[in-house]
């Protein structure tokens, strides 16, 4: 009796020492985040030491340990196209020239949720790469975080670390325009032309456009779809006439998931200035001026050219209706599709997609642009970071002439050699065996990561496609860059609007513009799918007169023009709309 | 009373350490995941939108009072995702609650054993699915594109061309509360089984002496014995009203529906935590738990006055 007395006082003791434990956990993490924190200042501090003792660091530190670098990406789409750090050729080759080794983080949603907990939680990841200048909320917090010390600039950094001779790497026009008003630049965009990298007079390849399928534009005997009415006819007809692809029903216009993006794609198609007449930002609801290309789109929908579908859809889906050959014509960047467009190609030969010239009703020629200038993401260096040397280092690397061609081409002698014109020829044995093993360049690390890609230098590299061959002919019908040339000459660069991340207002425009935001999702994709002409028009009257009562439209137009003329002023021109420009004689 | 607590002296030890920790590891629990966090309701008074660090701008920020409450009152969307909010939990409780307890008396008339289990694991199986799986496997069902339920209903010659269930914003509710109660009531009805197990046979044995059939036992037994339990429930449930669930409703959130199904959490999230406004943020929150706790404190009255029963 008394023995188990003992035992049933032994067992509540244990039961709850392991609540006790239990319920400790929580803090015992956090005093080990601090250890982790304490022994990173170190870090910090003894890399700073080595880089005073010895002139050469990066050297010293490609035989000590590697430091491990965290990389958060508040990109949902971005992935990291290798093995995994480490496992492949060209990570291991730079944590051995640069001593560091990077995990890569990529957001799970495009909420920004993740990266706001992290900040303000004082865990911020040694790298970050945020969303374009296009997005208000990442700008916005780059400047915040730069004015609390959180970042360090690239000018800093570039001039402790980086030689005299790789510091052209960073392209000066670029780091300019990134500049905050301490005129120190805090985030490197990727994709950005440099004016130092775009040859006088030559035309830049769109980034998004309109496409639609040869094979099937043949069967319907090449019916004309430059203009409006004569684009959706074809349309119908391919889903009427043809019917099926491989016993699946053709969709006659495919957009991105939710819709998204069709309204610039076809209102660039459609020529909607950027500014009036007498170049200031203007609300395009307001004078109507989208009005034509809302009404295509909404036309399309009831005509049952866009499947209903297209607006519940995520990303896979869309991927993997353009894979299995159901779509006619695509509205879309055809990089973002290019997996898609080769399982297509590699079942059938014959079905690839061309351009085609989209026109208003008044015949206008399109004015597309890239992302010039803008940049695709910014990539910020945080003032944690365990290794700023070796960090700006690599990035040099990866900036200037051998890296970028390295990273892109692979090993010379091995993947590529040089032609005698200086542009480089993909050896054919690789050509062949990537050709076999689709995985081949993710398992050798080419182009793992695009994050410093500067695509306006790289591109004149390009050799010429010899078509006789049919990996070069696979690649000419399915890679964006040769699917788009020929809308080079609709391309334009764009509006370089100037933000000013100083400015007081941000934050409330940041506020209104969420509003509108959350308004015109709505909206937008209930004036689209209107059942009726009638229904359309009435859905945009009444957009038209609720708009106003949203958000702050005045204050945004006025905060929108400001930037709008400060770009124009940054850059020496009138007119940023190029119609207007030309008519001007700039 | 005295003189018990003097017999019980003589027996047991005057302090029960054991169990008082015990009981402390549960109130150390609270303290630390429920009271201290409360601190941060402060931060709905104060102006920490867009902040980088929250717990230094806590003390050097001044109160502005009442104003990110009246922000939310007055934004373009309250409306919207208020209503959605209301409509959802009421519909939950009409519709999502009554089903376990109807589906808890059906299972308890399954005298075979084996039967009885395999009901059972089937209908909880779908519990432990998580809303992000499940809502995309509710997606690929309804979609008008070669989805299950259309192409059925098509074959069946029901309808002529696919329904827009997702792109329809109307069918929003109907979808929410159907899949839930199809992935929550095997789960929901476990407690009521736990009930019903407990109820005094010789209730039944009274009642078959008195002549009572299984519909009249389970009706007139049954129900009455477990009524406190589903009062605890149901009060619970109330105050849970503007609580929709973020998980199922963002996965099945469009750009088409969200007319309908924009509600408080999403909105939270959307508008609060990623545009880093968390006064805005936290008033929301604050502004739902004060709703929670006037709804479970008449809910308690109410029940008190009308069954006897209440929650506390």
């Amino acid at each position: 009796m008394k023995k188990r007395g003992n035992a049933t006082k032994i067992l509540a003791l244990v039961m709850v020492l392991i609540l006790a434990l239990g319920s400790l956990a929580g803090c015992g993490s956090s005093s080990s985040g601090n250890q982790s924190t304490s022994a990173e200042k170190e870090g910090t501090q003894e890399s700073s030491v080595s880089k005073e003792n010895s002139a050469e660091a990066s050297t010293d530190s490609g035989t000590a340990e590697p430091v491990k670098l965290t990389w958060f990406v508040d990109v949902p789409s971005f992935s990291f196209n290798s093995e995994g750090w480490g496992l492949d050729d060209m990570t291991k080759e730079l944590t051995e020239k640069f001593g560091i080794e990077i995990e890569f983080v990529t957001a799970a949603d495009d909420s920004g949720s993740q990266l706001a907990t992290l900040i303000s939680a004082e865990d911020v990841p040694d790298i970050i790469t945020l969303e374009g200048l296009w997005d208000t909320t990442s700008t916005n917090l780059i400047k915040q975080m730069a004015e609390s010390g959180m970042l360090y600039s690239y000018n800093d950094l570039i001039d402790q670390y980086v030689p005299e001779e790789e510091k052209a790497g960073f392209r000066a026009d670029i780091l300019a325009w990134y500049a905050l008003a301490d005129g120190k630049t805090y985030a490197y965009p990727n994709y950005a032309y440099s004016t130092d990298d775009v040859p006088e007079g030559k035309g830049l390849i769109p980034n998004r456009c309109i496409m639609v399928r040869a094979d099937m534009l043949e069967q319907l005997g090449n019916p004309d779809m430059s203009t409006p009415a004569g684009f959706l006819d074809a349309c119908e007809r391919a889903m009427t006439e043809i019917g099926t692809y491989d016993s699946l029903d053709v969709i006659g216009m495919q957009l991105y998931e939710e819709g998204n993006e069709a309204v610039d794609i076809v209102s660039a198609y459609f020529a909607v200035p950027w500014e009036t007449e007498d170049g200031q930002a203007y609300n395009s609801w307001l004078n109507g001026a989208n009005k034509e290309t809302y009404a295509f789109l909404n036309e399309a929908y009831r005509r049952g050219l866009i499947l209903d579908a297209n607006y519940t859809d995520g990303r896979d889906q869309v991927k993997e209706k353009i894979a299995s050959g159901r779509v006619f014509a695509l509205l879309a960047a055809p990089q973002d599709f290019a997996d898609s467009f080769r399982t297509l190609y590699e079942n059938d030969p014959n079905a690839y997609y061309v351009p085609v010239t989209l026109r208003n009703a008044a015949g206008d020629d399109p004015v597309l642009t890239d992302i010039s200038g803008w940049g695709y993401l910014q990539t910020c260096i945080s003032a944690n970071c365990k290794a700023p040397e070796q960090l700006i280092r690599m990035i040099s690397y990866l900036v200037n002439d051998e890296g970028a061609i390295h990273m892109n081409y692979g090993w010379e002698g091995e993947q590529w050699e040089w032609n005698e014109d200086g542009t480089i020829h993909v050896l054919d044995e690789f050509k062949e065996a990537s050709q076999e093993d689709p995985n081949l360049r993710k398992k050798l690390g080419l182009v793992c990561f695009d994050l410093f890609a500067n695509n306006a230098f790289l591109i004149q590299f390009n050799e010429p496609l010899d078509l006789t061959n049919e990996i070069d002919l696979e690649t000419y019908h399915t890679n964006d860059n040769y699917l788009k040339e020929e809308m080079a000459i609709y391309s334009h660069r764009p509006a370089q609007y100037k933000y000013d991340p100083q400015d007081e207002r941000a934050t409330k425009y940041n506020e209104e513009s969420v509003k509108s935001r959350s308004y015109m999702t709505i909206a937008q994709a209930e004036l689209l799918t209107a059942p009726t002409a009638e229904a359309f028009e009435a859905k945009y009257t009444e957009i038209q007169e609720t708009l106003p009562t949203i958000y702050d439209i005045d204050f945004c137009l006025e905060y929108t023009n400001d930037a709008l003329q400060a770009g124009k002023a940054q850059l020496g021109v009138k007119y940023f709309w190029p119609p207007y420009a030309e008519a001007a004689g700039e | 009373m005295i003189k018990t607590l003097g017999v019980r002296k003589k027996n047991r030890r005057r302090f029960n350490w054991q169990i008082f920790l015990m009981a402390m590891a549960g109130v150390l629990f609270l303290a630390i995941f429920a009271y201290v966090p409360m601190f941060g309701i402060v931060i709905a008074f104060k102006d920490l939108d867009y902040t980088m660090n929250v717990m230094a701008d806590l003390q050097s920020k001044p109160f502005v009072g009442l104003d990110n409450f009246i922000k939310f009152i007055q934004d373009a969307q309250f409306k919207t995702v208020m209503t959605n909010t209301l409509m959802l939990g009421v519909l939950e409780l009409v519709i999502t609650f009554p089903i376990p307890i109807f589906f808890a008396l059906l299972l308890n008339e399954i005298r075979n054993n084996f039967g009885r289990r395999l009901v059972q694991t089937c209908t909880y199986f779908p519990h432990f699915i998580s809303w992000v799986v499940f809502g995309g496997i509710v997606t690929a069902f309804l979609s008008t594109d070669g989805g299950f339920i259309n192409s059925a209903l098509m074959g069946l010659g029901l309808i002529r061309s696919p329904v827009q269930f997702l792109s329809n914003a109307d069918y929003f509710y109907a979808i929410v509360i159907i899949s839930s109660v199809i992935k929550g009531t095997g789960w929901g009805s476990v407690v009521y089984v736990a009930a019903i197990a407990g109820v005094d046979q010789e209730i039944y044995d009274a009642a078959r002496v008195d002549g009572a059939n299984r519909l009249q036992m389970a009706l007139r037994v049954t129900l009455p014995c477990i009524a406190p339990t589903i009062t605890v429930l149901l009060l619970l449930a109330i105050s849970g009203i503007l609580g929709s669930g973020f998980d199922r409703i963002y996965m099945l959130q469009n750009p088409l529906n969200l007319t309908r199904s924009e509600v408080l959490d999403t909105y939270i999230y959307k508008v609060g935590i990623s545009q880093r406004r968390f006064s805005f943020t936290t008033a929301v929150g604050v502004f739902r738990s004060i709703v929670a706790v006037i709804l479970l404190e008449a809910g308690n009255i109410t029940s008190k006055k009308l069954t006897g029963n209440g929650l506390f």
